[in-house]
């Protein structure tokens, strides 16, 4: 990619930054959006989505993120497959230094969004493409009529077993504590216990994978009688939680978890670099809310390249 | 050099990773090993037991380079080598 110089580069092609991307250049912007990974972000590895508005009958994650994508170059963004790895102020605003050239621009969006943590178990490490797996949409179909194991409680966690009992033979849930999803999962979660597809192990944590060649068990404890449990299990599936996508962020402010700091206006640290979606500290991770940063940090950024 | 490439119908990774591919105007093969079964043995059998996906393998210079997940690094410096 040679040097060039744009109106705006978004850094992340999530709803946050696809959102933004549409409403800066359907305003007449120079828009580059910076994608290192998967175009829709979060969304496009979600199997179903029932909680974003305008889909009564629900959206494959896929579709969704391709919609975005659709919507936002149709009105000029142009989206570019590369990943950033530092901002430097310049004497025109700011260069974004990329895996792959550099961008010249007047303002900056990041919106990396973030990335699955895991639990840091013995075993979990060496087995992660082997039987590991953070997306059960991608790799479900490794375990056909097998058991697996979900480790997590909240939304994400209850979403993909709701969705690997459709594949697997069987779906051992482990939460460490409280079930935190919404009321509308846990209906359709308590159905798949009664039934026997899934059984839920409330109050364990997780202690090691266990295997040879690939997965074989999973160890788990209980947290009040410290007793411990053996569940033979050929996957494991950890939803337990995001890190965000700040590792190359230098140029701004972040709290002491990773995430941008930014003020009522989704401006950061720097004026002139702006930050939305689950990148942002205090964000609720939710698609709509990030839709809704997308929209709110182009406005301001707008506001920002009007006044200088 | 050939490049193959194994991966799912519902696979966001796959399908950025054949994109990032054709964008580069760089031949492969894509077998989706969720409906090809044959395919997915032979994913089986040239990763040794790999569970994920996207999954590629590159022959180049008689040597079997296997590269899991979307891996731009990896695929930049073969491709680099290679002149795409």
């Amino acid at each position: 990619m040679a040097n060039k110089r744009v109106d705006v580069v978004i850094v992340g092609a999530g709803p946050t930054g696809l959102t933004a991307a549409l409403y800066l250049a359907r305003d007449g912007f120079a828009v580059t959006v910076l994608e290192q990974l998967v175009v829709g972000g979060q969304v496009a590895t979600t199997n179903r989505i029932e909680n974003y508005p305008g889909f009564a009958e629900g959206v494959s994650g896929l579709a969704l993120a391709a919609d975005f994508r659709t919507q936002a170059e149709k009105f000029g963004a142009k989206i570019k497959s590369a990943g950033a790895i530092d901002i430097q102020p310049s004497q025109d605003g700011f260069v974004v230094v990329t895996d792959d050239g550099e961008l010249t621009a007047r303002a900056v969006l990041v919106a990396t969004g973030s990335t699955p943590k895991l639990t840091g178990i013995p075993g979990e490490k060496k087995f992660i493409g082997r039987g590991v797996s953070t997306c059960a949409t991608c790799d479900g179909a490794f375990y056909k009529n097998q058991r697996v194991a979900v480790v997590g409680g909240a939304n994400a966690a209850v979403q993909e077993t709701l969705h690997l009992v459709n594949m697997v033979a069987h779906v051992d849930l482990v939460v460490r504590s409280e079930l935190k999803a919404s009321r509308v999962l846990l209906d359709q979660l308590d159905k798949l216990i009664q039934s026997g597809q899934v059984t839920l192990y409330q109050g364990f944590t997780p202690i090691e994978v266990v295997g040879g060649e690939k997965v074989s068990a999973l160890k788990i404890k209980n947290n009040v009688r410290k007793t411990e449990k053996t569940l033979k299990i050929d996957g494991l599936f950890v939803f337990i939680g995001r890190l965000p996508n700040t590792g190359w962020l230098r140029a701004v402010e972040l709290d002491v978890d990773g995430f941008v700091i930014v003020n009522n206006d989704l401006e950061t640290s720097v004026p002139g670099i702006f930050a939305g979606g689950d990148v942002r500290s205090g964000s609720v991770k939710q698609i709509a809310a990030a839709v809704g940063d997308g929209a709110a940090a182009a406005l301001s950024i707008r506001d920002y390249l009007s006044k200088c | 050099m050939k490049i193959t490439v194994y991966g799912t119908m519902t696979c966001a990774y796959c399908f950025a990773l054949k994109d990032w591919l054709s964008e580069r105007g760089v031949k492969f093969e894509y077998h989706f090993i969720d409906v090809d079964y044959k395919k997915a043995k032979e994913m089986f059998e040239v990763s040794g037991g790999q569970t994920a996906v996207p999954f590629s393998t590159i022959e180049h210079d008689g040597e079997l380079e296997k590269i899991v997940g979307f891996d731009r690094a990896k695929f930049n410096k073969i491709l680099k080598e290679h002149g795409k």
